[in-house]
């Protein structure tokens, strides 16, 4: 909690892209735990949670996709096929 | 007469039982009993992977020996058909793709990565990578330290899209073959180097043709970046079943049933100590945790005055390891192969306990 709470505060001061972080690691590695894993959703959301939490999250079963945001930033993950699993794609 | 043929038969026999059984699509099975454990004391390293009250979250655990399946145990929604990541034990798939593409004779340990990545120092060959010893620039932090990691960025902001050419624009900071420096990236520069070695076609399906097809390994997903490379650092998933085929395989020194698909002395040198890893001196326990290429080792450390990682686990035991504490574990002493999966988002398994319980159990060869 309080290395969270750290985070939180010092990211007006950090450059480049980093917050982008939580939101691609969210949508990919939930992805790959309820597409490729087929881990249920509780699970999965555990798994890709990290100490800085997702804001918003949609999630296309029909599809594949995950869609979260969090920090400003919005990161989607799409499952492609059995062989090549998850990818980022935006 | 009877004489001849009996000892033809004896002669057949025993050649017979020196032969290894490998694995179909799965695998003999056998009980503890019958492969020489102690099965109570089997059940205690069970007990102990699986237990709630420790730190671990163990969901996946397999035991083979001789060649056979004698025990697994799944929980926490695992089963043994789940595609379970390995992390970073993808690295010694890679490790095991190169001894094949070297035994293809399409390329050797000194060929230089310049040749198709030009900004990277001249000197750089793949051995210096399969060694983690280019000598780039990179850390190698996860949670721990998310601010300053390179492998963070290429896996999920500034890298993405083509990890390859982003590992490849490090500043070089080393003397190629000098310093050993644990990088995911150097594993990712390598599979887009291979994929400019076989060519973009074949590489499409150069995994399955050239080991998991061998191997029977029939569902497995591997990820790639946007650009098609193989996330050969981290993004394989198997079951633990097919996991444990890739131990046996150099358990049997790159040797599946008639073909020899890796060479013993390219097996050999991926589980010896390299000597970037013996000449760098490496942080707190780090420094013990030695490598050789695309495996870690568990051998004692006369040049560096240091004992092994895993003091109580037999000193020809050699790992892929993977982030949350995924495991395959091959001690050829005791003809043995564990797979353990987990999620130890706290701490990982304390990995000498778990390993040495096992080994401790067995009691008879």
């Amino acid at each position: 909690m309080k290395k969270s709470f750290l985070l939180l505060m010092l990211l007006p001061f950090l450059q480049g892209c980093f917050p982008k972080v939580i939101s691609s690691f969210y949508s990919r590695e939930y992805c790959s735990c309820r597409f490729i894993e087929n881990r249920d959703d509780q699970y999965c959301h555990w798994y890709a949670s990290n100490f800085i939490p997702v804001f918003s999250r949609e999630i296309d079963e029909k599809n594949k996709k995950i869609t979260s945001s969090s920090l400003g930033f919005t990161t989607s993950a799409s499952f492609i096929n059995s062989k090549v699993g998850c990818q980022i794609i935006e | 007469m009877i004489k001849l043929l009996i000892s033809t038969m004896l002669i057949s026999f025993s050649v017979l039982a020196q032969t290894p059984q490998y694995p179909e699509e799965e695998w003999l099975t056998s009980t503890p009993e019958e492969q020489g454990f102690n099965t109570q004391k089997l059940d205690v390293a069970f007990q102990f992977a699986f237990s709630e009250k420790e730190p671990h979250r163990t969901d996946t655990l397999l035991v083979i020996r001789n060649g056979k399946l004698i025990k697994e145990q799944y929980s926490d929604g695992a089963q043994a058909e789940t595609l379970h990541r390995i992390w970073s034990c993808t690295k010694s798939f890679v490790g095991a793709l190169f001894g094949i593409t070297i035994n293809k004779r399409l390329l050797t340990l000194d060929t230089t990565i310049a040749s198709y990545y030009p900004e990277i120092d001249k000197r750089v060959t793949v051995e210096n990578m399969l060694m983690m010893s280019s000598g780039l620039d990179w850390n190698e932090g996860y949670e721990g330290n998310p601010l300053r990691s390179q492998v963070i960025r290429m896996l999920y902001t500034d890298g993405y899209k083509d990890m390859a050419t982003f590992v490849s624009r490090r500043n070089q900071i080393y003397r190629p073959g000098t310093h050993f420096q644990y990088s995911s990236g150097e594993t990712n520069l390598l599979m887009g180097f291979l994929r400019d070695v076989v060519g973009n076609e074949k590489y499409e399906n150069y995994p399955w043709v050239e080991l998991f097809d061998p191997l029977k390994i029939k569902n497995v997903t591997w990820q790639r970046d946007q650009k098609g490379t193989y996330i050969g650092s981290s993004y394989l998933f198997m079951r633990a079943r097919d996991f444990a085929k890739l131990g046996y395989l150099y358990l049997h020194q790159g040797k599946w049933k008639e073909t020899q698909l890796i060479e013993p002395d390219y097996i050999k040198k991926s589980i010896q100590p390299n000597p970037a890893f013996l000449n760098t001196k490496m942080e707190g326990e780090w420094n013990r945790h030695s490598y050789g290429m695309h495996w870690w080792l568990n051998v004692d450390l006369s040049e560096k005055n240091e004992t092994r990682i895993y003091p109580d686990v037999p000193n020809d035991a050699y790992f892929a390891l993977g982030h949350h504490g995924q495991t395959l574990a091959v001690i050829p002493s005791l003809n043995l192969i564990i797979v353990r999966y987990g999620s130890d988002k706290k701490q990982n398994i304390d990995r000498n306990k778990l390993v040495s319980l096992i080994t401790q159990s067995v009691e008879k060869n």
